[in-house]
Formats: structure tokens, sequence, C-alpha cells
């Protein structure tokens, strides 16, 4: 059963919806150097928010709070609505725990998740779930969102994604970087890795038949896991979760208009993120236009699918699919896919399909159809 | 939103034996030390891998080979792909602090690369999928108390969405000295630092025999505890349990523990009945039911 999206909100690099949104198609980046890290991470770049000089605590809850709060007022939800909360995040607030462990700062272990975050907005939510599925967090939290709306037990679901840097995951990135990467290159063959970005983002599912002018649906979310291998994208996997996307939402590979890619600029996600799309649509001509977000606001880990799946809407809602920012030279296995580079391309469709994957081969992957 | 059957459930422990005989009743043996995991899974997969992934391998191995109640029983086989659902609070908090200690002291290049995947707060999860072939939706929850009925509810909404015949549902907090020092500031007290492991089986009612555990619900109250409640007809009074003097309050882990006593309660006899319930904070209670059959029709 499809559900409607009747609001959303988020906050990048670039700023607001509306903010990033129009930095997407004018082909900008948010990338920085980093601010709060000693270089020995091994990662000197980031897409960080620039919301002070130092680092405050509870920054990703307080990004949380305001998109959660901004998105349940554009839906018009009441008080009186039995409301479900979802979030998705890979890292939760771990720098918290860094800060306390290797910098004597205090520490209330309830900030570890985000559940208080939530509660200061919506006191009454009886549920406030956490879903801590890496990078594919939030297109986990869609899928559980919508599930939980289609078993009829609460009237609103709000599913959310939110991840700030943590150093522990920087220093993995730098710790199997070849090298140093300023910026992140989805598709390109000088890709030289992935740099995290920072940011949250919220969005209000509601029954179909009860919202009137919802600006879209999802029609359904495909999740699968890899069983494979623990850092590696598995093809296997992510085709399956693909199949299982189009499976519920009733779709065809040529129903859909639109894909935003994973596209993580890593050795291993893009070529086989790309050779499984070059499968999924073999045949079809001319195939969905093609593109991604992280070469502009960086890998927002547990945040990313979400984040995705509001830049579709745009994209969709005003007829024009931003540019990939940092794709110059497709890798060889992309040569096939209408990828966007250098300037935004129009688009008269309807139905995107968005990618997640993430570490441990949790893939999701959700289809929408905008309204009107 | 329907229930499902519990097909196995165990307790992990490594440690003194537990004094309640109905938590003894769902330890398996041998139990070893999360240094020693490889005596009962052998040592493929295990290299570097951290406490928590190690006692939680442990008991879905015991889950999985020895169904609670019945050692004799074998499950029976998934006709669909097998979902992971794991409560974890503390898991990787340890590597988490390990990375940036070495970092500090030198740089990343001093961190092993064995290392990488223990930051990462699924990887209880995703070693599970891994080492069982469980392809099916893999999920982590993280909450504070309460936990475990958000990950039971995760579990029974992946059952009745039919994204996967079967969910394996753990909870694993290890007693490093990280989270020993997480839960002292949380000041619990009385609690016992001792790794806990949990793991059920759950199955679509319809598909295969155990105890039914019904959908959670979620209510205001005032001081809720977390507890389990024994009922037998036989007996006047319900044995009343609250099993965070034995395991210690290790958040989701102990509601799945009380969930797993409460399990193998109910298939030991089938006029036996176990209430569950656990503080969510804030006012909230959340709460469910086990019985040795479905309700007639599913509420």
């Amino acid at each position: 059963m499809a559900v409607a999206i009747t609001g959303y909100d988020l906050v990048s690099c670039l700023g607001s919806t509306r903010q990033t949104f129009d930095a997407l198609l004018a082909g900008q980046a948010g990338v920085s150097p980093l601010r709060f890290h000693t270089p020995a991470v091994g990662v000197g770049h980031g897409y960080q928010i620039l919301d002070g000089v130092a680092e405050a605590p509870g920054r990703a809850a307080s990004w949380l709070a305001d998109c959660v709060a901004t998105a349940v007022r554009r839906a018009g939800l009441s008080d009186r609505q039995r409301v479900s909360v979802v979030i998705g995040t890979g890292l939760r607030d771990l720098r918290a725990v860094e800060r306390w462990s290797a910098d004597d700062r205090s520490l209330d272990p309830s900030d570890i998740d985000f559940t208080e975050a939530v509660r200061r907005v919506l006191p009454d939510a009886p549920e406030v779930l956490n879903l801590v599925n890496a990078c594919a967090a939030s297109g986990h939290a869609l899928a559980v969102g919508q599930d939980i709306l289609v078993a009829g037990d609460v009237d609103a679901v709000v599913v959310a994604g939110v991840d700030a840097t943590t150093e522990s995951m920087l220093a993995m990135i730098g710790r199997v970087a070849s090298g140093i990467t300023t910026a992140l290159r989805p598709f390109d063959r000088d890709r030289t890795g992935v740099l995290l970005g920072e940011g949250a983002v919220a969005v209000v599912l509601e029954p179909a038949g009860h919202a009137r002018g919802a600006a879209a649906g999802v029609l359904g979310v495909g999740l699968s896991c890899d069983a494979a291998h623990e850092t590696a994208p598995d093809p296997i996997g992510i085709r399956a979760a693909i199949q299982d996307a189009h499976d519920r939402a009733g779709v065809r590979p040529a129903d859909i208009d639109l894909v935003i890619t994973h596209g993580t600029g890593t050795a291993l996600n893009d070529p086989t993120e790309a050779k499984v799309l070059a499968e999924v649509f073999a045949g079809i001509s001319p195939g969905p236009i093609v593109t991604g977000v992280k070469g502009a606001i960086g890998h927002t880990s547990g945040a990313a699918a979400l984040m995705s799946l509001v830049f579709a809407i745009e994209a969709l809602r005003v007829g024009l699919v931003p540019p990939i920012a940092g794709l110059h030279d497709p890798i060889p296995e992309a040569r096939g896919l209408r990828l966007v580079s250098g300037a935004p391309v129009p688009l008269r469709g309807r139905v995107a399909q968005i990618n997640s994957f993430g570490f441990g081969g949790v893939n999701a992957v959700a289809v929408l159809e905008v309204n009107g | 939103m329907t229930g499902a059957v519990v097909t196995s459930s165990v307790v992990y422990s490594p440690g003194p034996e537990f004094d309640e005989p109905q938590l003894a009743a769902v330890t398996r043996t041998p139990v070893v030390a999360p240094e020693q995991a490889h005596t009962l899974l052998g040592r493929k997969g295990l290299l570097g891998k951290d406490r928590a992934t190690r006692l939680a391998l442990c008991a879905v191995h015991h889950a999985l080979t020895s169904p609670s109640g019945h050692p004799d029983r074998s499950l029976p086989e998934p006709d669909g792909p097998v979902a992971v659902v794991v409560t974890s609070r503390y898991g990787v908090a340890k590597s988490v602090c390990d990375v940036v200690t070495e970092v500090r002291a030198g740089s990343a290049r001093d961190v092993s690369p064995l290392q990488i995947p223990n930051v990462s707060s699924n990887v209880v999860a995703s070693t599970i999928a891994i080492r069982h072939g469980m392809t099916g939706p893999n999920l982590t929850t993280c909450g504070g108390v309460g936990n475990g009925f958000d990950a039971l509810r995760l579990a029974l909404l992946l059952l009745s969405s039919r994204r996967a015949a079967r969910a394996v549902l753990v909870g694993v907090e290890p007693a490093d000295e990280v989270t020993r020092r997480l839960l002292t500031m949380e000041a619990r007290p009385g609690t016992p630092a001792r790794d806990v492991a949990v793991c059920l089986v759950l199955d679509p009612a319809d598909r295969s025999q155990g105890t039914y555990v019904y959908p959670v619900e979620r209510k205001r109250a005032t001081a809720a505890l977390a507890g389990l409640r024994l009922v037998a007809p036989v007996v006047a009074e319900p044995a009343v349990l609250r099993l965070e003097r034995s395991v210690g309050r290790v958040h989701g882990t102990l509601d799945l523990v009380h969930l797993a006593v409460g399990a193998a309660w109910v298939d030991a006899s089938a006029d036996h009945t176990a209430y569950v319930s656990g503080d969510c904070g804030n006012g909230w209670r959340a709460s469910t039911v086990l019985t040795a059959s479905p309700p007639e029709r599913p509420r």
C-alpha cells in the first residue's frame, strides 16, 4: 500500500531544503577543511554544518529536533493524532562517548540515542524507534515507517535520519584511504574516496487515503542483507533490494524515471552500483536519468537515504535534475547510464528510485511517486 | 498487526550460575567466555571480533541448534529470507573509545584493519547474517530501557509485512570496562557486571509450533518497572521476576531476557501464561503477553 508524504524538512552543509536544492542545481559542493579533528585521523575534509566555532555537545540531536518539528508543522499534524517516530542513524551520538572517553567531557548516557531529542518535540509519541543501520539507516527507517502505517496502529509516522561526524569513523576512512581526498566525486574515474557529510532530515508519512494534496507518495521500499562481506558491497544483495522495492511498489524497471544513487565515490561502491543499475535497466530506452547528491553534501551516513528522497521529490516537482557534483569523467561501468554531470537536465517524470547501501551489507531501496 | 510464535529462546551469560530456576532453564551448555568462543563456534570468522559479537554469536548458535525445552526438536526450515534484529546499546562503545585512543596516541595508521567493522553500531547484526547466510532485513536498534520492546516490535513488523519468513531477535551487552563505566553512570544500583546475550527465534504463527507472543502494547503508566509475571492456574499467586538483579539493567537485553524466560515458562505447560512489561521512559510502558497458542482471531 502506498503512503503519502505530507511534510518534510532537512538541514545539510548547504543549508535548508530550498538552499540545498538550489545549490545542487548550481553544481555547488559544501566541502570544507575539518574543524574539530586532529590530522592524525587521516582525513582532512568534510561536508560539515558550520554551526559554531567550538564543537557543541548534542549537535546532531538539535538538527534532528528542528527538522522533526518543521516537518510535523508542514504536515499539519495535530496533538490528537497518534504518531510513531522511526529514526535512522549510522553513528548515533557516539561523538559524545568519544569526548567523554578521550577529552574528559561530561556525558549523559541517555543522549547516545535520539529518543529524548524527539520527545522534546513530540512528547506524546508512544514510540520512538532508533535504527542504527549504518549508511542505509534512514532507508530502513522509511521501510519500517511504511510498515507501521500499513499495520494501521497509528495515524502518522515521522521517519528521520541524522548524523554528525565522529572521530572513530573518520579514522576508519583514514585507515583505508590510499591518498588524500579533498572532494567526494561519485562515479568519476579520478575519485579518491568518501568524505563524511553532516545533517538531519525528517519526513512525515500518512495513509494515502487521508492525505489530500500530498506532494508525493512512497510506493514501496525493498530491504535485503548481503550476508556476504562486512565492508564490500555485493551485487546480489543490492539487486535483491531493488527487486524487492519494485515488487512492493508494483512497478517495472521501465516505470522508473529517475534514480538517485548511493554513489559514495569509493573504489568499490560506484562500479558495483553502476553495474547493477546497468543490468536492472538493460534494454530500456532511454532508461532513467541517474544522479546523486553526495558530491555536493557528502556522505551523510544514516541520513543519506532520506536526504536523497527529499531531493528526488524536489527534482520531479520542478522537472529539473541536479548534476552530480564532482563528476567529470565517468567510470567505464557507468557509461551506459544517463548520469547527469555539469548542468541540470530537464525531466518530465513522476517515479524515482532511491538507493542506499550500508556497512555490513544492509540495503534499502525506495520507490516514490510525485503527484499532480 | 499480528503476533508470532517463539520457537526457541536462549540466554547466554558466562559466569556464575543464575539463582532463579526459570532463568537457568533458558541457558544452554556449553557456556564459554567470549575469548573462548571458538571452542563453541569454530575459528572461522571470529578473528578480531569484539566481545558483544562473540557473545551474540554463541547465543544464536544455541538458539538455532537447541530450541528451549526441546533439545531434541529441530527448527523447521523457513520458507523465505531470515531477518536479524539486534538490540545493543554499548556493544561497540569500547571499540569506538579504543580507536580514538590509538589515533590520539599516533595516527589512524596504528589502528588494526580488523577494528574497522567494530566501530559500526550494526556489526553484531551483520556478523550474525554473514555467519548464517541470513539475507532478510537486518536491523539494529540502540534505544535505552525498554528497547527490547522496540526490537520485538520490529521483528513482528518484518514478519507481518512478509519481509522475512523468520526473525532472529538478539540482545547483547558486554561487561567490558567501558560498558561498566557507562552503566555505573546511569546509576543502576545493584547492577551486576556480567556479559549477557539473549536470542529468540520468531516464526509466523501459521508456520510453526511454539509460544505465541502478542503484539507490543504501549500505554502511559507511572512508576513502570521492567518485569515478568508467570501465571499458572494451579498456583494462586503468580511468580513475579525482575531479572535485573541477576543480569543487570542492561537496556533492551533485559527486556529480551524477560521475554525468553517467559517463552520457556509457557512452553513448559499449555495452561501457563506470561506477562512481560518494560519501562520505556517518559512515563511510557510497553508490554506483551505470551500464551501457549494464538488467539482465535489475531488481535
